[in-house]
C-alpha cells in the first residue's frame, strides 16, 4: 500500500445528531507491528492505549505487543480465546471465551487472563455454548454469558471502578441476539430491546459516551441508532465498526469477495451522521480488516490477510 | 432456492410420510450446533445451462440438511442466510458461525466448470506457516490440515457419501490452498481461513453439466446430497445412523438412452410410487426406505414395463437404473438403397435402420445379399448396420438383399419384416446397380479389401483398373498409403508396361496394429486423360500379433551370399553360361540391391537351385514360423520356391508361380504349409529350428528370362530375434538387441555391442563370428554378459589366432531363446 499523508476535506453536514463534523482527517503511513513469521489478527486496544491483544490463526490463542511492536508474548494458547476478548477497564486483565475439546465434542469456557501476572482464572458455569463472547459488568465484579437460554450473570473477583457514565441508567452493554438488540444498563440490569430494521444484526458496538450503537446488518449494510431506537443512520456497506473515542466517527472495514475468495478490502471511516465516508488505506493489493481505534483516537490498528500482520495507521484531523 | 422456482416432483405423500416415521430413530445430535452457509445468494448469476441458480440449489441443500439436523435433535441450526434476498459477504458468514460458537460450519457449493465435468470434490482449510514462505513472498501451506483429525476426516467421507448419494463421477478432497495452486496463487478459502471452529465446503457435483442441472431442479436429488452430508455428520460424531436408506435410479428409453420424463416407477413391497419428472433427468427418488429388498418397476407408455430387484440398506443409498424398451416387435424403418432403386453405386455400402436396438448376431446371421458378395456389416449403433462390400458389387446387375424373420432385437422379439405389426417374417429389398462407365478409370479390385484386418505389416498392396492407366498420374501424390491425415508412408508404385494394375510397395515395414487408408485420388486418369473424377479412400489394419521379423538376406551386402546356380547338384535343364544370380540394382524394396536370376532353361524338365551361404543360422521353428520374400516376375508361367534346413534335411515350401509382371509377396507359414521334401527332408519341419538354405526355379512356362528376389525375412512369435535397431532401441529399451559394429569395415579391430534384457541376463551368452559358407571363425562367447549393455572387441582373429581374410562376416548373438545376426566387414 502506498498510503501517505493525504487530506480529504469532509463538508459539514447536519444529520441525526445534528453534530457538524470537521472532516479533513490526514492518514499516515501503516507500518506493521507483528513479525513476518507469525499470523496474528483482529487487534484490540487496551483501554490506557499501551497494549493491543491479537489474535492467532483461527482465534487460536491470545499475543500482547506495545503499539511500538515490541515486546510479543503470547498469553495463551487456547482454541478460540482471541475472538473479541474484553479488557478489564484497569487495563490488566482480558475475558473471553475459549474452546475446549472433549473427544470430538466441544464445549466453551469463559476465562480471565491477567496481562500482569499471567494467571488464568476459568469462570464455572454449567452450560455449553457461550453466544458471543462473556462481557464484564459496568463494575466488573461479575461477567456475563449469553447462552441458548438467556443471559446469565456470574460474579468474578477484582476491582471495581465506579461507574463513569452520565447516567446510571443508560446502556452500559449491548448484545446481538441476532435480530435485535439488548441492553444492559449501568447497574447491571436489563436496559431494552431494540430491533430498529429488519435482518441478522451481527458486531454491535456501543459508542464510548454510551450515546449511539453501530451495528451491521447480515448481507445489508451498516447503522448508527440511538439507544432509544430514534436517529437511525443507514451508513451504506461495511463491517465490524469501531468507535473514536469521541464517539463521533467510526472506523469499519468493506470487503469484497467472489463467493470463495476475499478479493479485496480496505478500511474506511464515516462521522456518525453518515457524512464523511472515505477510504484510509486505498490499497489495490491488500486486505486491511478488522480496525480498532485506539483510545488516544490518533492511530487505528488493523490486519492484513495476505501477510498475517497487524499494522497501525496514524491519522489526525 | 425459491421452491416454486422448482418442479416438484409428484409422489405419492402418503407412502412416503408412512416411512419418515422410521427415520433417525437412532440419531442423536444434541449437544451439537452446527452454521450450515449456502454459498452465494442474491445478485450472483452462476447460472446454468438452462437457468438455474447455484445460489437457490444451494439454498434448498442447506434447508434440507437443517432439517435432517433438526430431527436428529441437534442444538442449533444456523444458516447463513434464509433466502435469496441477501448475500452476506464471507466475512459476515464467518462472524455469524464465530459469534454463536457453534461446533461445526459446513458451506454448500456447487460446481462449475466447462460444462463436462461432474465430480463431487470437497476443499477445507490448509495450514500455513508464515515463516515458509513461496517465491513470490506469499505465505506456504503446509500439506496439513488446519484442523487435524477433523476436517481431514469429515472431508473424504463427505465427499464419499455425496459420490455415492449423487452417483457423480468421482469423488476427491482436497486441502484449499493447494488445490487453488499453491504457491502459483493458491489461498484459503475465505469462509473458512477465520473460523475458530472446523468447518468445509462441498462442491457436490457441477451445476453447468446439463444433465447433472436436469436433475437439480428435483428436490428430491438435493435431498440426497443433504442426506449424505447429514450421514457424515452422524458418522463423524458417532451420533448413531439413519435406520433407513435412500433409492434412485434414472429411468432412460433403450431407443436414445436419452433419459424418459413421466414414468411410472413402483417401488415393492412399499407400493411407493414416483413419477419422473418433466425436466428430462428421468429420475426417481424414494427416500427413508426401511432395509429390505425392494423390487423396482417403471411403466410408460408405448414402452414395455422393466423392472429390477435389489437390496437396501439403513445408512446407505442404493441405486438401480432401468431402460425402457418400447413395445411391439423390431421393424426396419429405412434402407439405403431404397427398394426398387436403380443406378445403385458398386462402391457404396447398404444401410439398414431399425426402428430399435436389435442383435447385431441375429442381424448378421439372418442377412443375404444375392448375387452373393463378400462383405462385412458395420454397426453404427445398435440400431443402424452398414453392409459394405470388401470391393465392390457387379456392374450392372439385379440384386435382392434379404434379412430373415430370424433376426430380433435385443428383446428377443423377431423382426416384423412387412411391417405389419405383427413380428416373425422378413425384410427384402431390390436394387440394380450402375453400368461401368468404361470411358473412365474405374477400380475394379484391390487389396487390402475395406476394413481388412491382421494386413502383414510387410504386405505388398494393389489396385486394379478397368484400363490402362497414364503412367504420369501414377504417383504417390494420387495413390496415397498413410496412417492419417498428417502422414504418409512412402512406397514406390510399381506400373510396368501399360498394365492395369499398381502394386504399392511400403518403403519401411507398417506398424503392428495400426490403421491406415488406402487412398485414390481423381488425378488418375486414363491415357486419354479421362479422369478417376472421385475419391476412393478405405481402411485396413495391421495385424497385432507378437511376433518379430528377421531379415534374412536384403542383398545390401557387396557380395552376393548365394551360390552359383550351376555350383548346385540339384539344377538342372539349363544354360550355365547363360544362368547367373547375381546382385542388381534399381528392383530393391529398400535400399539399393536385389538379387536377380537370369536364366536359360534348355530342357522342358528344367530345375535352377540356388543355395545360401551367406550364414544358414538356425531359427526357432514354431506355430507362428513364417518365412517369405519379394519376387518380381514376369509372367514367365514358371515356379518359384524357398527351401529350409530342418533336423533332417531340406524341406521345399509351396511353389509361387510366376503369373504377373512385378512385385509380389512370397510368404509361407512353416507349419501346415504343403510342403515337398527336398534334399534329405521328409516333406514335413521337424524339431526345434530350422534355416534357409535357397531357392529354386523351376520350369512350368518360359524358357528364359529374369526373376528378381530381395528381403528374404523370417517371421517368429516372442521375444523379438531380429529387428532393426532402431526399432530395439524404440520398443525395447531395456530388452535383447544386438547392435551394428563399429568401425565397419574395419581392420584391425572392431566393437560389437549388444543389450541383454535383465530375463535373459546370467544365462550363457554365446557370440560367435561365421564366414559366409557358415564356418565358425571365432567364438567371442561372454561370461559374465550383464543386463544392459555390453560390447566385445574383435581384433580380427581367427580360433588359431591367425589373421582373418578380408571380407564379408556374419556375426551372432545368442542369449537364452533369443537370437541375432548381423553382417561385418573386414578389410586389408
Amino acid at each position: 500500500m502506498n498510503i501517505f499523508l493525504y487530506c480529504v476535506t469532509i463538508v459539514p453536514f447536519l444529520w441525526g445528531f445534528a453534530v457538524a463534523q470537521p472532516a479533513d482527517w490526514s492518514f499516515g503511513q501503516p507500518m506493521p507491528i507483528t513479525p513476518d513469521d507469525a499470523v496474528l489478527q483482529q487487534p484490540r486496544w487496551s483501554p490506557d492505549g499501551t497494549t493491543l491483544a491479537l489474535a492467532g490463526e483461527n482465534y487460536r490463542g491470545i499475543w500482547l505487543i506495545d503499539p511500538a511492536g515490541k515486546n510479543l508474548r503470547q498469553v495463551t494458547d487456547a482454541a478460540g480465546a482471541g475472538y473479541r476478548c474484553s479488557w478489564s477497564s484497569d487495563s490488566r486483565r482480558l475475558l473471553t471465551r475459549t474452546t475446549v475439546y472433549e473427544g470430538r465434542r466441544r464445549k466453551h469456557q469463559a476465562e480471565i487472563f491477567s496481562v500482569t501476572t499471567g494467571l488464568q482464572e476459568t469462570i464455572k458455569w454449567a452450560g455449553k455454548t457461550i453466544i458471543g463472547t462473556p462481557r464484564w459488568s459496568p463494575d466488573e465484579s461479575s461477567v456475563y454469558l449469553q447462552t441458548r437460554t438467556g443471559i446469565q450473570t456470574i460474579a468474578v473477583a477484582g476491582d471495581k471502578p465506579p461507574p463513569t457514565a452520565p447516567s446510571l441508567f443508560s446502556p452500559a452493554l449491548i448484545f446481538s441476539t441476532g435480530t435485535s438488540l439488548y441492553f444492559i444498563n449501568h447497574l447491571g440490569r436489563p436496559g431494552g430491546r431494540l430491533a430498529p430494521v429488519a435482518g441478522r444484526y451481527l458486531n454491535a458496538e456501543l459508542s464510548p459516551d454510551g450515546s449511539k450503537i453501530a451495528f451491521e446488518v447480515v448481507g445489508g449494510n451498516l447503522f448508527v441508532v440511538k439507544p432509544t431506537g430514534q436517529d437511525l443512520v443507514d451508513l451504506g456497506r461495511g463491517e465490524r465498526p469501531t468507535w473514536a473515542p469521541d464517539s463521533q466517527w467510526l472506523a469499519f472495514m468493506l470487503p469484497t469477495d467472489d463467493g470463495h475468495r476475499v478479493l479485496n478490502s480496505d478500511i474506511y471511516l464515516v462521522a456518525a451522521d453518515g457524512s464523511g465516508r472515505q477510504n484510509a488505506t486505498r490499497s489495490a493489493d491488500r486486505v486491511e480488516m478488522n480496525p480498532a481505534w485506539a483510545p488516544d483516537g490518533k492511530s487505528i490498528a488493523f490486519d492484513e490477510e495476505n501477510s498475517g500482520r497487524v499494522f497501525i495507521m496514524p491519522l489526525a484531523r | 432456492m425459491k421452491l416454486n422456482s422448482l418442479t416438484i416432483t409428484a409422489i405419492t405423500a402418503s407412502a412416503i410420510l408412512a416411512t419418515i416415521s422410521g427415520t433417525a430413530l437412532a440419531q442423536d445430535l444434541s449437544g451439537l450446533s452446527f452454521c450450515l452457509d449456502p454459498g452465494h445468494g442474491a445478485g450472483t448469476p452462476n447460472q446454468g445451462p438452462t437457468g438455474l441458480r447455484e445460489a437457490d440449489i444451494n439454498l434448498e441443500v442447506a434447508l434440507r440438511l437443517k432439517e435432517f439436523m433438526k430431527a436428529a435433535k441437534a442444538d442449533s441450526v444456523l444458516l447463513t442466510r434464509l433466502d435469496d434476498t441477501t448475500n452476506p459477504s464471507l466475512s459476515q458468514r464467518e462472524s455469524i458461525a464465530n459469534q454463536f460458537g457453534v461446533d461445526w460450519f459446513h458451506s454448500v457449493h456447487h460446481n462449475a466448470f466447462d460444462g463436462g465435468d461432474r465430480f463431487t470434490l470437497l476443499l477445507y482449510e490448509e495450514k500455513r506457516d508464515p515463516a515458509d514462505r513461496c517465491p513470490n513472498g506469499s505465505i506456504r501451506g503446509t500439506g496439513a490440515a488446519e484442523w487435524p483429525g477433523q476436517t481431514d476426516v469429515t472431508g473424504p467421507l463427505m465427499a464419499s457419501r455425496i459420490f455415492q448419494a449423487l452417483r457423480t463421477s468421482n469423488s476427491i478432497d482436497r486441502l484449499d490452498w493447494t488445490f487453488y495452486g499453491g504457491c502459483n496463487g493458491g489461498f484459503n478459502l475465505g469462509v473458512l481461513n477465520d473460523l475458530q471452529m472446523p468447518g468445509e465446503l462441498s462442491e457436490a457435483t457441477f451445476h453447468d453439466h446439463p444433465d447433472e442441472e436436469n436433475k437439480m431442479r428435483n428436490p428430491d436429488f438435493l435431498k440426497l446430497e443433504a442426506r449424505a452430508i447429514f450421514m457424515t455428520f452422524l458418522d463423524f460424531f458417532d451420533a448413531g445412523e439413519m435406520a433407513t436408506g435412500a433409492l434412485s435410479g434414472i429411468i432412460k428409453a433403450a431407443a436414445n438412452n436419452e433419459p424418459l420424463s413421466g414414468v411410472t416407477v413402483t417401488l415393492s413391497p412399499s407400493n411407493q410410487t414416483y413419477q419422473t419428472d418433466s425436466n428430462g433427468n428421468g429420475l426417481y427418488v424414494f427416500h427413508d426406505l426401511a432395509p429390505g429388498s425392494y423390487t423396482v418397476t417403471a411403466v410408460a407408455p408405448g414402452f414395455d414395463p422393466a423392472t429390477r430387484t435389489l437390496q437396501v440398506q439403513g445408512h446407505s443409498f442404493a441405486a438401480a437404473d432401468l431402460t425402457l424398451a418400447a413395445s411391439g416387435p423390431p421393424f426396419v424403418e429405412a434402407t439405403v438403397p431404397a427398394q426398387n432403386a436403380t443406378e445403385v453405386d458398386v462402391y457404396e455400402s447398404l444401410a439398414f435402420r431399425f426402428s430399435r436396438e436389435m442383435n447385431r448376431e441375429s442381424v448378421e446371421n439372418a442377412f443375404t445379399l444375392g448375387p452373393s458378395a463378400a462383405g462385412h456389416f458395420i454397426w453404427v449403433s445398435d440400431k443402424i448396420v452398414l453392409v459394405e462390400p470388401d470391393t465392390r458389387l457387379d456392374f450392372d446387375t439385379e440384386y435382392t438383399s434379404r434379412i430373415a424373420a430370424t433376426a430380433t432385437d435385443q428383446s428377443g422379439r423377431f423382426l416384423d419384416g412387412n411391417g405389419d405389426g405383427t413380428g416373425g417374417d422378413s425384410f427384402t429389398i431390390d436394387f440394380m446397380t450402375k453400368t461401368a462407365d468404361n470411358s473412365i478409370p474405374v477400380v475394379m479390385d484391390f487389396f487390402p479389401v475395406r476394413r481388412d484386418t491382421g494386413v502383414f505389416e510387410r504386405d505388398v498392396f494393389e489396385v486394379t483398373f478397368n484400363k490402362p492407366l497414364d503412367p504420369a498420374t501414377v504417383n504417390t501424390s494420387n495413390i496415397v498409403l498413410a496412417p492419417n491425415s498428417t502422414e504418409q508412408i512412402p512406397a514406390v508404385l510399381d506400373f510396368p508396361g501399360a498394365a492395369t494394375r499398381v502394386t504399392i510397395i511400403p518403403q519401411k515395414a507398417l506398424s503392428r496394429g495400426a490403421s491406415y487408408f488406402l487412398t485414390l485420388r481423381p488425378g488418375i486418369s486414363l491415357a486419354d486423360g479421362s479422369e478417376l473424377g472421385r475419391i476412393f479412400s478405405w481402411r485396413f489394419t495391421t495385424r497385432s500379433s507378437n511376433v518379430s521379423i528377421t531379415t534374412v538376406d536384403d542383398f545390401e551386402a557387396p557380395e552376393l551370399a548365394w551360390g552359383n546356380p550351376s555350383a548346385s547338384p540339384f539344377s538342372m535343364g539349363f544354360d550355365p553360361d547363360s544362368t547367373e544370380f547375381e546382385l542388381t540394382p534399381g528392383l530393391a524394396l529398400s535400399g539399393g540391391g536385389a538379387g536377380t536370376l537370369s536364366y536359360v532353361f534348355t530342357e522342358n524338365i528344367g530345375v535352377i537351385q540356388s543355395d545360401f551361404v551367406g550364414g544358414g543360422q538356425p531359427h526357432r521353428l514354431d506355430a507362428a514360423s513364417e518365412i517369405g520374400c519379394y519376387v518380381y516376375g514376369h509372367a514367365s508361367g514358371n515356379q518359384f520356391r524357398l527351401l529350409v534346413q530342418d533336423s533332417d534335411g531340406v524341406e521345399m515350401l509351396p511353389a509361387l508361380t510366376d503369373s504377373r509382371l512385378g512385385w509380389t509377396l512370397y510368404r509361407h507359414r512353416l507349419q501346415g504349409a504343403a510342403i515337398e521334401a527336398g534334399d534329405g527332408g521328409n516333406g514335413q519341419l521337424d524339431g526345434a529350428e530350422f534355416s534357409v538354405s535357397g531357392f529354386r526355379w523351376t520350369r512350368a512356362g518360359k524358357a528364359s528370362g529374369a526373376l528378381t528376389i530381395d528381403d528374404i525375412f523370417i517371421v517368429e512369435s516372442g521375444l523379438p530375434v531380429s529387428v532393426d535397431d532402431d526399432q530395439v532401441a524404440a520398443f525395447h529399451p531395456s530388452g535383447f538387441a544386438l547392435y551394428q559394429n563399429y568401425p565397419n569395415p574395419f581392420n584391425p579391430e572392431t566393437k560389437i555391442s549388444f543389450r541383454l534384457a535383465p530375463q535373459v541376463a546370467g544365462t550363457p551368452v554365446s557370440l560367435q563370428i561365421f564366414d559366409l559358407q557358415g564356418r565358425l571363425v571365432r567364438d567371442l562367447t561372454v561370461a559374465n554378459a550383464r543386463p544392459g549393455l555390453n560390447q566385445v572387441v574383435w581384433d580380427s582373429r581367427d580360433a588359431r589366432d591367425q589373421k582373418a581374410a578380408s571380407g564379408v562376416y556374419v556375426y551372432r548373438l545368442r542369449a537364452g531363446n533369443s537370437t541375432q545376426t548381423k553382417k561385418l566387414i573386414l578389410l586389408k
